[in-house]
């Protein structure tokens, strides 16, 4: 058997060719462009044709009086997201397995991962209405129990904890789902045993139902650590407003604005290659951690 | 069954009812408030008098919407861009997946194909340079763009990988024993041992296509060929520049015509929402076991 | 309004005619040209006559050439059946009459242009010619990729065109020289010049309601912002209405601040020549700390909405269309529509347009913008540069110096919103075309006879006296041209010279391609909050240290530097 797999280890690597011909193409080609980091680029003169300005570009980007800003708006944001991510269908997972009727328990299910599919585009459509001070819905119902109106999507204090509250809205649904399925695996026996030992639903969910998901929960945080400078920016892009760049501005859109906008080719590479570098560095250390923690490989 | 009081349990599991039906709702308002938004008249939902019923309900913004031959394009376009790209990706992703799910022993470089594949998921060159290599490529401007540059889900086949590894050895090995070749034993085995998981990274990869809205804009070259989600984006956010830069009467009329909006992202929304739901008997098993090894 | 939507959508269009496109300005002085509203016949050939002169810029290419080119559109664009961008009544008339056929490389939503003008250039995608900003220009000469136009202009530009390059005295035209070589020509637009002035605009019958005088100062504004937002102005003793509307955008459409910083003679992101002789930014000035006391004083009282930081422009339209917001500066055309939206929703509102105000009631200039902000600049090695020239001479030629009459002008829309103007790539317009139509529409009307008014004035006339025989779909006209028409009040401002213009003209400098767009965000992010009560009014004076620090310093040296080369 040995020297079939042999014979016929070709086949494996001749069925990568495809997939590693796109990714060639499409990524490692243009990755040739982080030179432009390094650059006064000039798109007349070319990658090539520009002129040489070594770390110029780095060191304007730390004198940048916003950098540290949107360093900070990037782990803060993306941190609480992480935490919230982890709480919250972790719970909900619990509550619904509580449900005893199949049928509802797949139709709550079924809704409240909807907003999952919803891309951005269109739920900044729909958020920017429903969270008006004045007219929105969610500030009605804040009125109605006596409240002053938030100022969601205009406010420094509040646009961070929107960004996580609406993400988490959108995502919960989905993660809630994994969490359901760790719970489906945990051995009946456990729950068994419990019961003859006289505990009550709650030590059971306690002791046996979170435990039991433990493995997946310390999983779930780790590999969240790789993504700790992702904020978000399908959601910011579609969300922010000049008025909230302050607690708002993460890495992505502050890229995409002096590169695509601002024409500062070089100011933009720059700071999305260091984004990179860092996130490469996390990507590593949470590889490890799970390797060491949670005994498993991601790849 | 339980040792402690029924009547406790039942009134939480009674509250715990109402709470997840009440969040259920809450998940569920927002697309029937922009339902109730396009079926609303015009003045009664600048007015903001519209919550989650019609007022003065009317088809006309659908009849506006459906008449307009750049959405009813865009749709077309984001159909094939869906079909093409999901064909696409996902045979990528068996074809990469599988042979990545063997060891290291069994293919030579595992490690190293593994780091070139996740090493694109960290690092990119950005989309200056991407561009670039699409126009050189004369991709633009095609679907073919859209569809290609994206063609390597690297989280799908990581996903899937998962699932290859965990399925029973023995099956595999008698197969090898039978004499089989590695693309009998995909094709035979793995691709139907794994609908579950197939099934779910397919979905991920239709939700991508379907609602990646940046890349149309960047390499399409009119708006006639923008897709669905493109060119909502130009209708949501496009407008904020046009009133910004000017003062076109026309313009400033369409800017107000909050309905028709509302009308053309609950359509744009609508395809999405009918099709999830069939597939999500396959998530509970197709994401975990790609995810927690025992 | 159910049934009504497709009519007034008609009507509105047509109306784009004379309010479309953004207003740009810049003449030292405003002068009416008399020549815009009833331009000279046409004197070119008519088409097709025989061999075209060699020295005719309009002549007919033998072998028809091909030119590249890049549009941005928006959804107001609108095509006959089988008619779209690439395809329509001009392309025709370029590829039939003068041998040019104009490809578009690509087309892109308005809102998208920027971007993807930026990955065209950088990737090398230019091109023939394209419409571009100061600092693509700039940016782009730096680069060597312009083509200069200094020759080509003086030998293809018809006497008409050349006319219009001169409206404001030739300073745009001096903006897209650099080193004596022209790279650029200015894309005039109509409503430019003096037009582009600020004016107030109020719900009459609220301050008649609530016994209020017409604002002659600034405290009047503030006692009516108090009055509009306190004392239930629609009575219907619930309080949800607004004072002074403010956008978020602080320089942009209805709800600008640009009026009321003027009436403190700030003159904010313009360059005012201080007591020195030197050049100093409008922004940055003691006069804007004061204004903005004002603001934040009258946001504290309720007289702002609290949430106009993340309101743009269109929201406030739609809050005048629900009868919540009925006082704020705005532009000229803001008549047309905005308020038209409220008096279809509300019969009895009733509006006024009045200049703006100062503190002490003295007649105050409101700054205007450049006469143009965008420049259509050309490929350096194209084959054809003198294409783009000629575009425009033909959008001239066709557009305004040809009488149609009796038949319709084929360029404006019709009663299906088509408005086959705006597909020309190359559009050059007279600055005040609508100022003198205005000015002959009020004469004819107090004579009684319009018979004698040119386009556009005729469609002026036309509507106005629809509107007088009781037709109230031509409300927007008469809200617009109309004797007491926002109109009125862009006549009071040229009549009494009233206007300032930014002193700086020249290109965007190195540092302000570089810094500019993030000082303006500081800007508009510390204003935003002073306004607010977020930042104390100190905080003003951090804002300047940090302008100066950030580039502004260096800023105001390179416009000095330019403004010292011109003396």
């Amino acid at each position: 058997m040995w020297r079939f797999i042999k014979r016929n280890e070709w086949t494996l690597h001749l069925m990568l060719v495809p997939g590693l011909l796109a990714l060639l193409v499409f990524q490692y080609v243009p990755m040739v462009g982080v030179v432009i980091a390094f650059q006064k680029f000039i798109p007349a003169k070319g990658l090539f044709g520009s002129k040489w300005v070594g770390l110029d570009n780095f060191r304007y980007m730390f004198d940048l009086p916003d950098f540290w800003n949107i360093i900070w708006n990037t782990f803060y944001i993306a941190i609480m997201k992480i935490i919230v991510g982890l709480v919250v269908p972790v719970t909900i997972a619990v509550l619904l397995n509580e449900v005893r009727k199949e049928a509802i328990k797949r139709s709550i299910q079924t809704l409240i991962y909807l907003p999952h599919f919803l891309s951005w585009v269109i739920l900044s459509g729909i958020l920017v209405d429903i969270l008006s001070p004045n007219e929105g819905i969610v500030n009605g119902m804040i009125k109605a129990l006596g409240f002053d109106p938030i100022f969601f999507l205009g406010s420094n204090a509040w646009f961070p904890y929107t960004l996580v509250l609406s993400h988490e809205w959108k995502e919960f649904g989905f993660s809630t789902i994994v969490y359901l399925a760790a719970i489906a695996g945990i051995n009946p026996s456990l729950y068994e045993a419990s019961i003859v030992d006289g505990a009550s639903r709650w030590r059971q969910t306690w002791h046996v139902t979170l435990p039991g998901m433990a493995p997946l929960i310390v999983l779930m945080a780790t590999l969240s650590i790789g993504g700790i400078l992702n904020a978000g920016f399908d959601q910011v892009f579609n969300l922010y407003s000049p008025v909230v760049y302050q607690s708002g501005d993460i890495i992505d859109t502050f890229v995409y604005r002096t590169g695509m906008l601002e024409a500062q080719y070089g100011l933009a590479t720059a700071v999305g290659l260091l984004k990179s570098a860092v996130s490469m560095l996390l990507i590593a250390v949470s590889y490890f951690l799970a390797y060491r923690f949670a005994n498993y490989r991601i790849f | 069954m339980n040792g402690k009081p029924r009547g406790a349990y039942r009134v939480f599991l009674t509250a715990n009812l109402i709470f997840l039906v009440l969040l259920s709702l809450l998940c569920v308002m927002p697309v029937v408030h922009l339902f109730a938004i396009s079926l609303s008249s015009n003045a009664s939902a600048a007015a903001g008098k519209v919550f989650l019923w019609p007022v003065d309900s009317t088809w006309k913004s659908y009849e506006f919407v459906l008449g307009q031959s750049a959405f009813v394009k865009s749709i077309g376009v984001t159909l094939e861009r869906v079909l093409l790209g999901v064909l696409i990706n996902m045979a990528i992703t068996i074809l990469v997946a599988y042979p990545l799910s063997k060891d290291s022993s069994v293919l030579k470089g595992r490690t190293v194909y593994i780091w070139i594949f996740v090493f694109t998921m960290l690092f990119g060159g950005g989309i200056i340079p991407l561009y670039m290599t699409m126009r050189m490529l004369g991709l633009l401007d095609s679907v073919w763009g859209l569809v290609l540059h994206g063609s390597v889900p690297v989280f799908n086949i990581v996903i899937l990988l998962n699932f290859f590894r965990n399925l029973p050895k023995e099956l595999e090995e008698a197969a090898l024993i039978d004499g089989a070749g590695h693309w009998r034993i995909m094709r035979s085995i793995f691709v139907p041992l794994s609908a579950a998981s197939i099934a779910t990274v397919t979905l991920f990869s239709i939700v991508g296509h379907w609602n990646s809205w940046f890349d149309g804009i960047l390499f399409m070259n009119s708006p006639d060929h923008y897709p669905l989600q493109s060119y909502l984006y130009t209708v949501v956010s496009g407008m904020q520049a046009a009133i910004n830069s000017s003062t076109d009467l026309e313009l400033l009329l369409l800017v107000s015509d909050r309905t028709a909006r509302a009308a053309q992202l609950f359509v744009g929304t609508l395809p999405i929402l009918l099709v999830y739901p069939f597939l999500q008997r396959h998530f509970t098993k197709g994401i975990v076991l790609g995810s927690v090894k025992e | 309004m159910k049934s009504g939507k497709c009519n007034l959508l008609a009507v509105t269009a047509a109306a784009a005619l004379a309010l479309s496109a953004c207003s740009n300005a810049n003449n030292e002085e405003a002068s009416p040209s008399v020549a815009a509203s009833q331009p000279p016949a046409s004197s070119a050939q008519a088409p097709g006559a025989g061999a075209p002169q060699p020295d005719d810029p309009l002549a007919k290419y033998e072998t028809p050439i091909e030119v590249t080119t890049v549009r941005a559109v928006n959804q107001s664009f609108k095509y006959k059946d089988g008619d779209s961008i690439d395809s329509n009544i001009w392309t025709q008339i370029f590829e039939e009459q003068y041998g040019i056929k104009v490809k578009n490389l690509w087309v892109v939503d308005e809102s998208q242009y920027r971007q993807k003008l930026n990955i065209s250039i950088a990737s090398g995608d230019i091109p023939d010619f394209m419409l571009v900003n100061k600092e693509e220009m700039l940016r782009m000469n730096e680069a060597g990729q312009l083509e200069d136009l200094t020759d080509l202009l003086k030998q293809y530009a018809t006497p008409y065109l050349n006319e219009l390059l001169q409206q404001d005295n030739g300073v745009a035209l001096s903006a897209a020289t650099i080193d004596g070589k022209l790279i650029g020509v200015p894309q005039m637009m109509v409503n430019g010049g003096v037009s582009t002035s600020s004016m107030l605009y109020v719900r009459s019958d609220w301050m008649k309601k609530l016994n209020l005088s017409a604002p002659k100062t600034i405290d009047d504004v503030i006692k009516i912002a108090e009055a509009f937002a306190k004392d239930d102005p629609d009575g219907n003793g619930k309080p949800d209405t607004y004072g002074l509307g403010v956008n978020k955008d602080l320089y942009v459409g209805h709800g600008s601040l640009t009026g009321f910083f003027n009436g403190y003679q700030a003159y904010p992101r313009t360059w005012i020549e201080g007591a020195d002789g030197e050049l100093a930014y409008g922004s940055v000035q003691p006069e804007m700390r004061a204004a903005l006391e004002k603001l934040r004083d009258l946001y504290a009282s309720g007289g702002i909405d609290q949430e106009f930081a993340v309101k743009d422009w269109s929201k406030l339209s739609e809050e005048v269309a629900a009868g919540k917001l009925g006082l704020a500066y705005g532009y000229v055309s803001d008549g047309g529509f905005i308020q038209k939206a409220s008096v279809d929703n509300n019969p009895n509102a009733d509006w006024a347009m009045y200049p703006i105000v100062s503190l002490t009631g003295q007649p105050v200039s409101p700054q205007l913008n450049d006469t143009a902000s965008n420049f259509y600049v050309v490929k350096k090695g194209s084959k054809h540069p003198e294409a783009m020239i000629k575009l425009a001479d033909i959008y001239l030629k066709h557009y305004y110096e040809t009488n149609y009459a009796p038949d319709p002008n084929p360029f404006i829309s019709g009663a299906d919103g088509v408005y086959p103007g705006k597909y020309q790539p190359v559009t050059i317009d007279p600055l005040n075309v609508n100022l003198d139509a205005f000015r002959l529409v009020q004469d004819a009307l107090a004579k009684g006879d319009g018979s004698q008014l040119g386009f556009p004035a005729s469609v002026h006339y036309d509507r106005l006296s629809k509107f007088a025989e009781g037709d109230k779909t031509m409300w927007f006209s008469n809200a617009v041209f109309g004797a007491k028409g926002s109109y009125s009040v862009i006549d009071y401002y040229d009549k009494n010279k009233l206007g300032v213009y930014s002193k700086f003209q020249g290109a965007a400098t190195t540092t302000m391609a570089e810094k500019g767009a993030s000082l303006d965000k500081l800007e508009a992010e510390t204003f935003t909050k002073i306004i607010m009560g977020e930042s104390p009014i100190g905080d003003f004076d951090k804002y300047v240290e940090d302008w100066k620090k950030l580039g502004g310093d260096d800023i105001t040296k390179e416009v000095n530097a330019w403004y010292a080369s011109r003396k």
